[in-house]
């Protein structure tokens, strides 16, 4: 880590600096501010208008409606909660397991030379350009012929079959690696799945951060697949809220629907607090060497 | 629960039919049998309306396996993905022609012999007995409501403000009131997001067709009757209601519409008699605080969309399917139904005295547009989703702008139907 | 096992590692593209069939007035969505770069909408975004007579309402990538600098954003296939509307093949959304690897 410039400490430029990032903190925290402020409050205060202020009392029956009451389909009026399980039994093992395998791939792409590594690499960043909302309905056709469409394990696997392009960021990643470590271990005579695990995964961990936080919040956000690919029986917590959001017969509750989807951001919204440090700290790492 | 192991029906799968019925049912008697339904009723009074008829079911000894996904969008993807990939439930709500399946004699059920059995002929008016063949000869569907589509909902609260004392019979007497209500700062007419403008304009074309008219050109796709007067007169009306419709409509719901009728911040809305269910939970009684009358220039005219139940072919459970099929046109159960769910039951024999006024009038109207032909479906419930869709960018170009003459918009409709069969 | 055995083990084994992946994205990407490839020469409706019309799908698209008008729509809003957050991100980098206070918090509130899903954006902003309910309400209610601000229903706007949107929602990501780009700088090239005695503004402007290239690249391979593929944001933020003014391709692909039941023209529309993406991405992707065969 460099040292900073030498910052005024008073002066024009420095109240400019204040002043836009206030600006830009503004803009960007104002729908955090609406929707954490709208979910405390009665559903009469904002009929009367008031939306952008503090609640007139401040309430927490948003919360528990969309946690455990509010309706969400015919049969289920037990709030967001076992949506929210649901989700987490996909998103945990398909994190785990997409990141893993794209950081071997990236590992073999990068470090070990060989015929058809560039056809490879042309391959799986094209994937990266291709819309996957319209793969859902062919791939639903695959699935039933496999028998996955009763399980979540069908989605665990979907979503680590179109995670194979993030095998890119590892490649980036380990092209500015020392060779040196690896040339000994070869000279030693493992083999390239030793290599990988001694040598490769334990100084990889910055880049694991990354793309676990990325991969972690695609999947627990997406939508589409887990609209069509769900058993009918395990529906995501995306699901979940868009048929709260969706009802078409209620005065809408805006204070329900904002505390819902606080509590469907939540899981990514707290990994990002959390692990935000990491997340920069990793990026420096090398994720961004083009 | 699902089954692990789900037999995956071939393509040549035991074909059911009236046989079905007759034949000895081969399944156990203490297994319950199993059907599978897919809907997109998610709120509270739809939640309670779907459970008469699960109840219904459950009495039939049928289990009922409930797939319900918010929004029609969702709910249509689930669908296609399911009869794709072979799967297809036991039944699964629309409401608009689904051509492409009920063309497909290998996907859907038939239901004739259900239907003789309960008498569908008789009971059911003439363009929903249409409507629940889909353009096929045989019955496909099961429709179980009504919901009329040409109400105006009017707060009596805002009639006061201007000196009203009676629901606008005509366009002009709308206007008249529109004027007075914007100039007592009072929004005229709520509106909705896009396809609300398009729901609009199919209720004012109803108003400046005659009902043969109105067949001829939005069943028949006719192009002369297309682009014909009655045409040019429902834009024209479009254009002047524009100036009384506010900025902020395209991003409203139309349940946020209604709240504005409802607080008497609008004169008036044009929307279904889904409506209904807005000002009763928000304590307003019928008569004293709003009116349900008809769209400007309809009189007793009724223009209804329909839910029904299209039924799938599946291997197993032909029996379940047809004790599903009667357990949707119970009578008694489409009237607790469509109790719970704000519309009317389909069947015209069926007992209303439980309804408000405002329902009964729309039951009656039915049975009697359904025998002298003022009764029209709504065109999504016979058109492809295509020529519908087409139709609502000629109506929404048209809406929001104002360089487009309502000649030019009539010739774009016709075109619109042409270039989507 | 023999040494020559060993020897062409040794050769093969990182194909064989990494074919797996392979295998996957040729059956998952490929295959799938080309099914749906073969679906547009069909004149599929509702559900698939197999009846063969030729170019027939891809003439109707062409002679599609919504079609042009959602690659009009694109054409505004790619640059904008690709463009704004390098700009905004690399401002706010720089800005962070001062030694402010509160600067993981600062970080923190620009990052966050990473975490949430269009679904929960789209309903917080749409509401944010109209006028009798939102921001302009507010303005007017502090103060500000006449304060305007309904891009969401004009027209004419709408398709900026989304690129707010879009904007807010990965501009964050995209100043990460230049902080960290910033901090892996070596600090000898800015002490060079500072001796000639050049102003700050100058120093990042001239010497430092150069060298931030790969950052911009690596960026911008994020945001375009994002923005490319922008539906889901359409679908709860505006639905295309008012009218069709904004529509976008992938939105229009969505449209036709799940709520228009004319499956044949999203193919094909899907087909052409793919060939255009691809325009963008195949001279990118050769730019990339032959820089790579250099390391």
């Amino acid at each position: 880590m460099r040292e900073r410039l030498p910052g005024e400490r008073r002066g024009l430029g420095r109240w400019l600096v204040y002043g836009s990032l206030l600006l830009s903190v503004l803009f960007f925290a104002l729908p955090a501010w609406f929707a954490l402020v709208n979910a405390f409050k009665p559903l009469a205060d904002l009929q009367a208008g008031n939306v952008l202020g503090l609640p007139s009392q401040w309430t927490l029956e948003p919360w528990v409606e969309a946690w455990s009451t509010a309706c969400t389909g015919a049969s289920t009026c037990g709030g967001l909660s076992r949506y929210f399980i649901d989700s987490l039994l996909v998103v945990v093992p398909a994190t785990v397991i997409s990141t893993l395998w794209g950081c071997f791939n990236g590992y073999v792409l990068a470090k070990w030379r060989f015929r058809g590594v560039d056809q490879v690499l042309f391959l799986l960043m094209f994937g990266i350009f291709m819309p996957a909302a319209l793969f859902v309905f062919p791939l639903s056709v695959v699935f039933s012929q496999l028998n996955l469409s009763h399980s979540l394990v069908g989605l665990v696997l979907v979503h680590t079959l179109y995670s194979v392009p993030v095998a890119l960021y590892f490649r980036n990643y380990f092209v500015g690696f020392p060779g040196e470590l690896i040339k000994a271990a070869r000279i030693d005579g493992a083999g390239l799945w030793v290599i990988f695990w001694r040598v490769v995964l334990p100084t990889a961990k910055p880049i694991l951060v990354v793309v676990g936080i990325m991969q972690f919040t695609a999947i627990w956000n997406d939508f589409i697949f887990a609209l069509v690919l769900a058993p009918s029986d395990q529906q995501l917590v995306t699901v979940g809220l868009n048929n709260l959001t969706n009802v078409q017969e209620d005065v809408p509750r805006y204070n329900t629907y904002m505390a819902a989807a606080v509590i469907a951001g939540a899981p990514t919204l707290v990994l990002y607090i959390l692990a935000g440090k990491y997340f920069v700290r990793g990026l420096t790492a090398g994720a961004v060497k083009g | 629960m699902t089954f692990p192991f789900q037999i995956q029906p071939t393509p040549r799968a035991t074909r059911w039919a009236a046989c079905a019925l007759t034949v000895l049912a081969t399944t156990p008697l203490w297994a319950a049998e199993k059907v599978e339904v897919i809907h997109w009723w998610t709120s509270a009074s739809e939640t309670a309306a779907v459970a008469k008829f699960k109840e219904a079911a459950a009495r039939r000894g049928l289990e009922w396996d409930d797939l319900a996904v918010g929004g029609g969008d969702s709910q249509r993807i689930l669908l296609k993905t399911r009869v794709a990939k072979g799967d297809p439930p036991t039944a699964a709500q629309i409401n608009g022609a689904v051509r492409s399946y009920a063309a497909n004699p290998d996907i859907v059920a038939n239901l004739d012999a259900v239907a003789a059995l309960g008498k569908w002929d008789e009971v059911l008016p003439e363009p929903v007995r249409r409507y629940a063949r889909l353009g096929t000869k045989s019955y496909v569907a099961v429709p179980v409501n009504v919901h009329r589509q040409n109400v105006m909902w009017i707060s009596t609260e805002a009639m006061k403000k201007i000196g009203a004392t009676a629901a606008p019979k005509t366009w002009d007497e709308f206007f008249a009131m529109a004027d007075k209500a914007k100039a007592a700062g009072i929004q005229p007419l709520a509106m909705g997001e896009d396809i609300w403008v398009n729901f609009t304009f199919m209720q004012v074309a109803f108003t400046t067709h005659k009902p043969d008219e109105y067949r001829k050109a939005f069943y028949e796709g006719d192009d002369a009757q297309l682009k014909g007067p009655g045409m040019v007169k429902a834009f024209e009306v479009m254009r002047r209601l524009r100036g009384y419709v506010d900025r902020s409509a395209s991003t409203r719901k139309w349940n946020e519409a209604t709240q504005m009728v409802i607080q008497g911040r609008a004169f008036a809305q044009v929307m279904g008699d889904w409506a209904k269910g807005e000002f009763t939970v928000a304590g307003k009684r019928q008569g004293a605080d709003y009116l349900c009358a008809t769209v400007p220039g309809s009189g007793r005219g009724h223009v209804f969309t329909s839910d029904a139940f299209l039924f799938f072919k599946v291997a197993q459970n032909a029996k379940a399917q047809a004790d599903l099929a009667q357990v949707f046109m119970d009578k008694d159960a489409q009237v607790a139904f469509s109790l719970a769910k704000g519309s009317v039951p389909v069947r015209t024999d069926a007992d209303v005295s439980k309804f408000d006024d405002c329902a009964k009038q729309s039951h009656a109207d039915l049975v009697a547009g359904g025998k002298d032909g003022t009764a029209v479906a709504t065109p999504n419930l016979f058109q492809s989703p295509a020529r519908i869709g087409a139709w609502r960018d000629v109506v929404l170009s048209f809406w929001n702008d104002d360089s487009i003459t309502p000649q030019q918009a009539a010739v774009s409709f016709a075109n619109a139907a042409k270039a989507n069969r | 096992m023999s040494a020559s055995s060993r020897l062409l083990l040794d050769k093969w084994l990182p194909q064989l590692a990494v074919s797996p992946a392979l295998v996957v994205s040729l059956v998952f990407f490929y295959g799938l593209t080309i099914w749906v490839g073969a679906v547009s020469f069909t004149d599929s409706e509702g559900v698939v069939t197999w009846n063969w019309v030729g170019w027939e799908q891809y003439i109707r698209l062409f002679a599609d007035d919504s079609w042009w008008r959602s690659l009009w729509n694109l054409a505004r809003y790619l640059p904008l969505v690709v463009g704004l957050p390098l700009i905004l991100g690399c401002l706010l980098a720089m800005l962070l770069d001062q030694k402010v206070r509160f600067e993981n918090g600062i970080r923190t509130a620009v990052l966050y909408p990473l975490a949430l899903s269009w679904i929960v954006a789209g309903t917080i902003w749409r509401w944010l975004l109209t006028p009798d309910t939102g921001i302009e309400k507010w303005l007017i209610g502090a103060g500000f007579e006449g304060a305007v601000f309904d891009w969401i229903v004009q027209p004419r706007m709408s398709i900026y309402a989304l690129v707010i949107v879009a904007v807010w929602a990965s501009t964050g990501f995209v100043m990460s990538m230049f902080i960290a780009g910033l901090r892996s700088i070596d600090d000898s090239v800015i002490k060079a600098a500072m001796i000639d005695g050049a102003s700050k503004p100058r120093i990042y402007l001239r010497v430092l954003l150069p060298t931030l290239r790969p950052t911009i690249f690596s960026a911008a391979l994020i945001l375009l296939p994002a923005a490319l593929r922008t539906f889901d944001l359409v679908v709860v933020l505006t639905q295309g509307g008012p009218g069709q003014s904004s529509v976008l391709p992938a939105f229009y692909v969505f449209d036709r093949f799940f709520r228009r039941d004319q499956m044949g023209l999203g193919a094909a529309s899907a087909m052409v959304l793919l060939m255009t993406c691809a325009m963008v991405a195949v001279p990118y992707i050769l730019g990339e690897l032959k820089k790579h065969r250099h390391d």
